[in-house]
Order: C-alpha cells, then structure tokens, then sequence
C-alpha cells in the first residue's frame, strides 16, 4: 500500500513533532482512516495524526510514502526503515533517517541536525543542506554510522561522519567543522571546503577533499603526506556516487592529481585523506 | 578415448563426421577481470594466470584467456582481459584462484582483479584471503554491495575484490581433427580455435588452444592415470588397433570449456566446421570413454546443418 501526506497549518502542532516509528506505522495501516488513527506525540500531547495531516492512499508502488509540506518541527521520520521508500517534498527536522537500516529516503528540502544517525544500510538522499552530525554516532556511542549511502547536495554542519564505522557520505557543499572526527572507517566525500580539524582520531577510512587555500590548517596536525597516488577505487566509487544521483561525481573525477595524507597519528594512523587538485 | 574406428556416415564437404560425440563432465567456474595501466601488462598478468592450467588431470584448474576488454568494459576503467578458470568443485576453485591471483596476478605491475560473473550466490573468497600481505596496512571499501581490499604494494595499491562468484559449468567438451600432415592438421586446428573462441565463455585451455598429447584413461603402468591414446597416434599405426584413416598423418584436439552445456555446443559446432573446412583435414571425430566420465554427450551429428551432411 503507498500512501501520501500532507501536513496542516503549523499552528496546530503545540510543539515538536516526534515521527519516530510513524513510517512502520504508516506501513501497517489497512485504509486511511486508519492511518489517521495512528497516535503521534506533538510536545506534550497525544495527538492522531490525522489532526495534523491529510492522509491519502495512492496508486504508487507498496511501501512506497510520500509526504508533503513543512516537516520541519518533525523529528525522526524515517527512523529505523528498513525497506520502501519515502520522499518528502520539504524540509524534515531532527534525527531524519536515524539508525536506517534499508530501503530509501529522498528529501526534496533541508534537513534538521543527526540525519541518518547510526544508520546501518539503506540510502538517504538529501536534495538542500543538512545540520550537524550527519551520520554520526549518539552521544556516548562507541560508533556511528555502520553501513548504508548518504547523499547531500547541499552544505553539512559540523561532525559529519563522527565515529563513522562503515558505509559512505557524499556532501556536495561545504561541511562544518569536526569533519570525520574518530572516524573509525568508511568513506566520506566532500565536494566543497570543509573547516577545522578534519579527521581529528581518525583510525581509518578514506576522506575525499578538495584541494583549498586552507586545507593545511584545517587538516588535523596528525596526518602526514604520502605523496602523490591516487587510488583505484576512488574512480570506481565516485561513477558508482554519480549512478545514484551525486551530482559532484563528474567534476571530481576531472581532477587528475590526488595527493594522499596518511593519519590520524594521534590515533591508529591508517586512515587516508585524499585531496585532488 | 575412441579405442576403435566408427564407420564415418557423416560429412562436411569432402571431410568424413564420426557419428561419435564429445564426452563433456560438470566444473565449478569464475570468471576473472584482470586489469592493467596498459593491455599489455593486463595480457602479461593473464597470461601467466593461465599457465600450467590445461587440464585437471594434473593441474590445479584448468584456464584461459576469454576475451580483451576496453577500458569502459572494466570496473576501474583501465584496460582488461577475461579470464575463465575451471576445477572440479568450489573448494579446489577457490584454492587454485587465490594461489594463482597471488602469484600471477598480485606480483604484475599496476594489475588489479575483479569478479566477472553477476551470480554471486555461491562465492569463492579470494581477495579476502589475500589481504593479508597487506601486514595490516590493507584497506577494504566497500562500494555498492562488492568489497575490495587495497593492498600496499611497491607501485602503489594492488585492489582485489573481496568475493568472486562461481558457477555450474562444463569441461571437456572436444573435437579431434584428423589431416593428412602435422602442419596442414595444426593449420586446421588453429582455425578451429579461432572459431571456437568466438563465443563469449569459453576458453580452449591448452596451448595455443590445440591438444597434440590426447590421452586414454589408464595405463599399462600401476599409478598412470592416463596414457597416451595410442589409437590417433600415427606413428603407432603399424602395431596398434588405429583410429586413424588411411590418409590421416596426424591428429590434433581442440578441449572446450564453457559455462555453460549451449555455449560449449555452439563453440564445438564452430570448430568443427572451421576445421573440416581447412586444407588437408580428412576426417574429424570426438573423444569419449564411453560415456562414463560425464553426463552430457555432445553429438558431433546433432552439430551438422542438414545440407552439410550426407
């Protein structure tokens, strides 16, 4: 069954809205009255989710959700899918895509901080700008993302990728300060700058940058120059990227020369940051 | 092998048919993409992959080059070369693939190797047992579903996939091609490995593709497995039960493995009548024991056009 929602006015919702477990439920439901039924948490109140959306069954393909409108103040839709896919034309709040472990989600909009936080498989695909700990681990969790694809066009916030264990984020913008932080492997890609102390704890993994006047003092002080080389797979992964719909693919894989930064030092050391010029 | 001579009722032109047939017998295959920074060293990795890889009788898998690949036919976008290896089961396969990657492939410049086969079902794990030359420094990325170690090596990083997919496949598939003098016959042989070669999944393992040594099961020595079939071989002619018509000087045999029992039929069909149609071939005939080794039994009468037989 697919189903599509819109949100109402704002004004209802006395607070923010927690979505967490909405998509399975949404999933579950027999008609749409039902899915109207389905209890949702807006602040401190018990509400049903037909007072804060329109509810429709579509034709579309089964598990397949599509919402649309100002999901802003929404925290954790799509958290913990594990297959389908749900598109949602506007902005999503908080802990969108957290611990996703299958199955699609399309943002046509911003994103709110912790986008796919913990996530362990699945593909998420950010169309505008996301906020801070991106794929990143919960506070006090020895590791973050485990697996799956991250896509943003748009800028991240600071701490993409914080203790990152598996799997690949590609950022088209610029990321925030903190990028990678005790990365403990994986990839992430930034097609834009990035600030300070990038792959700070970083045991391993791969960091693709591009070269800028201030990669030197943005890179964490534990990496080392490898010399020129750049690595087989990065090409593979970066067609791989764009047949999924990174649309940064294509000016990086003109970048002829890639310099190899080996570190973090401070930490295990085997981690990699390529930097093409 | 054929002890005794059928009557030939079949032709290809001037050239008689045994109505005899191949006697083929289920292999474990995968298929290899090997890669290099130029064909040649790509050729080179693949051709020392594939030495010492003519038949399961005696070696570990039996090999072949299946075809050059344009670089934007390879995951890496370098140039590339197929290969095919065949053994008896999965478990000798993997053995002899990850022996042979590490020696052959893993040691050439600037190569890299890739699973060339989309069912990965029932996988051999080959990269994955050979990260450890990487003493730690090795890197695994996983892109899509496929895992590739990166191993530090003196011109860089040698990347070979973590897993290879295998399948059911068919070897022994065969043809002997009967002429009047070795070097018209050897002519004759090698268009018909040519035109076996066509068909993508398939390799002729032995050298240049043509078998000059075609054995019989057994021996009159205890421990000799096989022996030399004395029935195709000329100078023999005078004192054994020959095989050989009255005009054949010599015999060659071109082996076929394939993927699958329609590939193989369709390469033996080719050679075949690129064989007949040679200068100096008198008759062409099939090996078999019988029909005890393998199940499936390529009928060279099955393989002729109605026109082409008589």
């Amino acid at each position: 069954m697919s189903w599509r929602m819109t949100t109402l006015n704002h004004a209802i919702a006395p607070g923010q809205v927690e979505a967490r477990g909405l998509i399975q439920s949404l999933s579950k439901a027999q008609s749409a009255l039902d899915a109207a039924k389905i209890q949702i948490w807006a602040g401190l109140i018990k509400l049903q989710l037909g007072d804060l959306a329109i509810v429709s069954e579509t034709d579309g393909p089964s598990d397949h959700i599509e919402l649309e409108g100002d999901f802003s103040r929404w925290n954790g839709l799509g958290f913990g899918m594990e297959h389908g896919n749900l598109i949602v034309h506007g902005d999503t709040g908080a802990r969108t895509g957290g611990e996703l472990s299958g199955g699609c989600i399309e943002i046509h909009g911003h994103c709110g901080p912790w986008a796919g936080v913990s996530a362990r498989g699945g593909r998420m695909k950010i169309h505008e700008n996301t906020g801070d700990w991106l794929g990143a681990n919960w506070p006090g969790e020895p590791k973050g993302m485990t697996g799956g694809e991250i896509i943003v066009k748009g800028q991240a916030g600071q701490h993409a990728g914080s203790r990152m264990r598996r799997g690949v984020i590609a950022i088209g913008g610029n990321a925030g300060a903190g990028l990678a932080l005790s990365m403990i492997a994986g990839s992430i890609l930034v097609a834009g700058s990035t600030e300070g102390a990038v792959g700070s704890g970083m045991k391993r993994g791969t960091i693709l940058l591009k070269a800028s006047g201030k990669l030197d003092q943005n890179l964490s002080s534990g990496f080392k120059s490898s010399g020129e080389f750049r690595p087989l797979t990065l090409n593979m992964q970066l067609r791989y990227l764009q047949a999924i719909g990174w649309h940064k693919s294509d000016e990086l894989l003109n970048l002829n020369q890639c310099e190899r930064f080996s570190g973090d030092l401070l930490a295990l050391g085997l981690g990699e940051v390529l930097v093409l010029h | 092998m054929n002890e005794a001579s059928p009557k030939p009722v079949l032709r290809i032109g001037h050239v008689e048919i045994d109505d005899t047939f191949a006697e083929a017998f289920p292999m474990t295959a995968t298929r290899l993409i090997i890669t290099a920074i130029s064909e040649k060293w790509a050729l080179t990795a693949a051709t020392v992959l594939t030495g010492y890889a003519t038949s399961v009788i005696a070696c570990d898998a039996e090999a072949g080059i299946e075809r050059i690949l344009s670089p934007d036919q390879t995951p890496d976008g370098r140039p590339g070369i197929c290969v095919l290896l065949f053994a008896f089961n999965r478990e000798a396969l993997e053995k002899a693939v990850v022996k042979r990657v590490g020696q052959c492939i893993m040691t050439c410049p600037t190569t890299a190797c890739y699973n060339g086969l989309a069912d990965r079902s029932k996988p051999i794990r080959v990269g994955g047992r050979l990260r450890r030359f990487g003493d730690g420094f090795q890197i695994s990325k996983v892109i899509g579903n496929q895992r590739f170690w990166r191993i530090p090596v003196m011109d860089g990083e040698f990347v070979c996939e973590d897993e290879f997919g295998t399948t059911k496949a068919v070897g022994g598939g065969n043809i002997l091609i009967l002429g009047n003098s070795q070097w018209k016959t050897l002519e004759a042989a090698e268009m018909g490995v040519v035109a076996a070669s066509k068909f993508p999944g398939v390799i002729t393992p032995f050298p240049g593709g043509v078998v000059r040594s075609g054995s019989k099961v057994g021996s009159k020595y205890k421990g000799q497995i096989a022996s030399t079939n004395h029935a195709y071989a000329p100078t023999l002619k005078g004192i054994v039960k020959t095989a050989l018509p009255p005009m054949a000087h010599c015999c060659y045999e071109i082996v076929i493995d394939g993927l699958d029992l329609e590939t193989v039929t369709a390469s033996t069909k080719a050679a075949l009548y690129a064989a007949a149609g040679a200068d100096g071939v008198v008759a062409v005939s099939a090996g078999n024991y019988g029909g005890k080794l393998g199940p499936y039994h390529i009928h060279l009468k099955d393989l002729l056009d109605p026109e082409g037989s008589s």
